[in-house]
């Protein structure tokens, strides 16, 4: 696996899609994070991260009830045994022809894809691109913490944004939420609320 | 069909019954093993002299040989000894089935090495055994006990070959008792690999590297089986009566051992034994893994050349109990569970390999075989209820 890859892809489906990767690569990714899957021709498909499963199995659970776990155990675990952690994101959009799409994408990518994680640079592009669409496809979600995964996301792309000169991004992605939650006060305040917690400021 | 649990249900009911009496019988013969291993316990030189002529009169008795410690000596874990570096192997295999479209056995065995401050190792050899590899010299096809020996052999093959490069002190693992117990004694593959076997072990010993052989749950009697010949009249020791059966060691040192205790280190002596001779005699010793009040014996079976000196019993001993901490109440040695779980081959992967090599037949031309009508019979889905 070169730098950015994160892990293969186990399963996905229209919307979404489950990645395994080993727990020893497990520093790079966070919630919220912007992931690519890369398809022949330039078609890649975009996520953003929203839930990392750790499973345990018979042995782990063994193994915590010793009174001490001895280091190179630990480190055994985590390099050998085949226990993947999953991650989960959901599309929410595509470059095809060198453009790029808030649309999920036209198929799914297929089992064992290499899952690579978007630099600063790349997730500039997606999020400046269009008028912030995308979020319409986390906004959906109803099987995950939406107001945490967006704050968190806005809080990295935010970061990018910055870093590469465009500080008025965060304002506009704020206006742009409020707007598509005017109806939906109860989700616009926790919104708001995780929002506040990630301490951004404009300047930020 | 099920089981006739009619028929079963009597034959419980009828072994339930016997349990009270039998348990009594027990009781009676724990006291006396107890007593004799009280009586006996620092009459060592006794009952050396009565062990070998015992086996004077026969041959074919399994028993311990007791060294210069009495019975009864408990050792504490030493933590002072520095861990050393630990290998283990273990191996598991797929026999050949007459009834699959193609006939394969595979040889698989799994290697863990762990240092501390280092990173982990995890390594697995694979032996696929195909056409002229599932016969032997006299033509005829391997079976269980054959691909067993072989796997044992290879699992210390793989030990001696994976610490060749060591610079540090080691200690190779094995599941296990390091004696062969294969039903094939007179066949000339069984001498072959137990040629290859004692080879191994000797290049063990030049480079003095330490190695056991961990028993879990050791229904082994040889000590009980040392008190025996004493109260059994000379002229009866050849007719294999066992007065004492039933009560194994184990139930002994439980009384006798602490959390973390050894017991004196025995010698081995069975018929397949004494081809280990010198530096390769085997000993044993058990030792507590459990914890207060919940004693959890393991017989630990060492080379001589580890047994001569009490420095190197203790290193494995502590390397032992330290390896069984880590998998919490159910104390076992991690490292052996783990080369048990690198080198097991699943059922799926069996019909996984299988697939390969009716795929590998097909494109040389090959027919891919055909499995067998029975077989495929059995294959087929269990009753169901209706609707489902």
């Amino acid at each position: 696996m070169n730098n950015d890859q994160i892990g293969y892809l186990l399963r996905a489906s229209t919307s979404g899609a489950v990645a395994g990767c080993r727990v020893a690569e497990l520093e790079q990714p966070h919630l919220g994070c912007m992931l690519r899957i890369p398809q022949a021709h330039g078609y890649q498909v975009y996520g953003i991260l929203y839930d990392m499963h750790i499973d345990d199995d018979g042995l782990v659970r063994q193994l915590v009830t010793a009174e001490s776990i001895s280091p190179e155990v630990i480190a055994d675990n985590r390099l050998h045994r085949s226990v993947p952690v999953e991650i989960s994101m959901i599309f929410v959009g595509y470059l095809q022809n060198g453009q790029i799409f808030h649309l999920l994408p036209p198929r799914p990518p297929l089992t064992l894809e290499d899952v690579f994680l978007c630099s600063a640079a790349e997730m500039c592009t997606f999020t400046a691109s269009g008028h912030f669409g995308y979020f319409r496809h986390i906004l959906r979600g109803s099987d995950f913490p939406v107001a945490e995964i967006l704050a968190s996301h806005l809080r990295q792309a935010a970061l990018a944004q910055h870093q590469h000169g465009d500080t008025a991004w965060i304002n506009d992605a704020t206006q742009e939420l409020i707007t598509l939650l005017r109806d939906d006060y109860p989700t616009l305040m926790n919104v708001l609320s995780a929002l506040a917690d990630t301490q951004l400021t404009p300047q930020e | 069909m099920p089981v006739n649990y009619q028929q079963i249900r009597s034959a419980i009911r009828a072994a339930g019954q016997q349990m009270p009496q039998y348990a009594l019988k027990m009781k009676e013969r724990r006291k006396e093993v107890m007593r004799l291993f009280g009586e006996y316990a620092h009459q060592t030189a006794i009952l050396g002299e009565r062990a070998e002529r015992a086996l004077e009169l026969n041959g074919d008795l399994r028993l311990a040989i007791p060294g210069i410690q009495s019975l009864n000596t408990h050792i504490p874990e030493d933590t002072t000894r520095p861990v050393p570096v630990l290998w283990a192997a273990d191996g598991s295999q797929i026999i050949p089935d007459g009834h699959l479209a193609l006939q394969f056995g595979v040889i698989n065995v799994g290697l863990i090495r762990l240092a501390a401050g280092e990173t982990p190792l995890q390594s697995i050899e694979s032996q696929l055994l195909f056409a002229d590899d599932l016969y032997d010299e006299q033509g005829r096809r391997l079976g269980e006990e054959s691909i067993a020996l072989r796997r044992d052999s290879k699992e210390r093959t793989a030990l001696l070959q994976a610490t060749s490069a060591e610079n540090s002190p080691a200690l190779t693992l094995t599941d296990g008792p390091l004696e062969l117990f294969r039903d094939l004694r007179t066949s000339s593959e069984y001498q072959q690999e137990l040629q290859n076997y004692l080879s191994i072990l000797s290049q063990m010993s030049e480079r003095r590297l330490l190695t056991a052989g961990y028993v879990d749950k050791p229904r082994s009697d040889l000590v009980v089986r040392l008190l025996e010949v004493l109260i059994t009249p000379e002229q009866d020791i050849s007719k294999n009566q066992r007065p004492l059966a039933g009560i194994g060691d184990a139930e002994i040192f439980a009384t006798l051992l602490q959390p973390g205790e050894r017991s004196a280190s025995f010698g081995l002596q069975s018929p397949s034994t004494r081809l280990f001779q010198g530096d390769l005699a085997l000993h044993f010793f058990y030792l507590n893994v459990g914890r207060a009040n919940n004693a959890q014996i393991a017989r630990v079976e060492i080379p001589a050349w580890v047994a001569k000196t009490e420095t190197a019993i203790n290193t494995v001993q502590h390397a032992l109990l330290a390896q069984c901490r880590q998998m919490g109440s159910k104390a076992y040695p991690y490292i052996l569970h783990r080369a048990h779980e690198t080198a097991m081959v699943s059922f799926d992967e069996r019909n996984q390999l299988l697939n390969l090599l009716q795929i590998e037949m097909l494109n040389q031309g090959q027919p891919p075989g055909e499995t067998s009508n029975k077989q495929q019979a059995k294959n087929l889905p269990g009753k169901t209820r209706f609707g489902q």
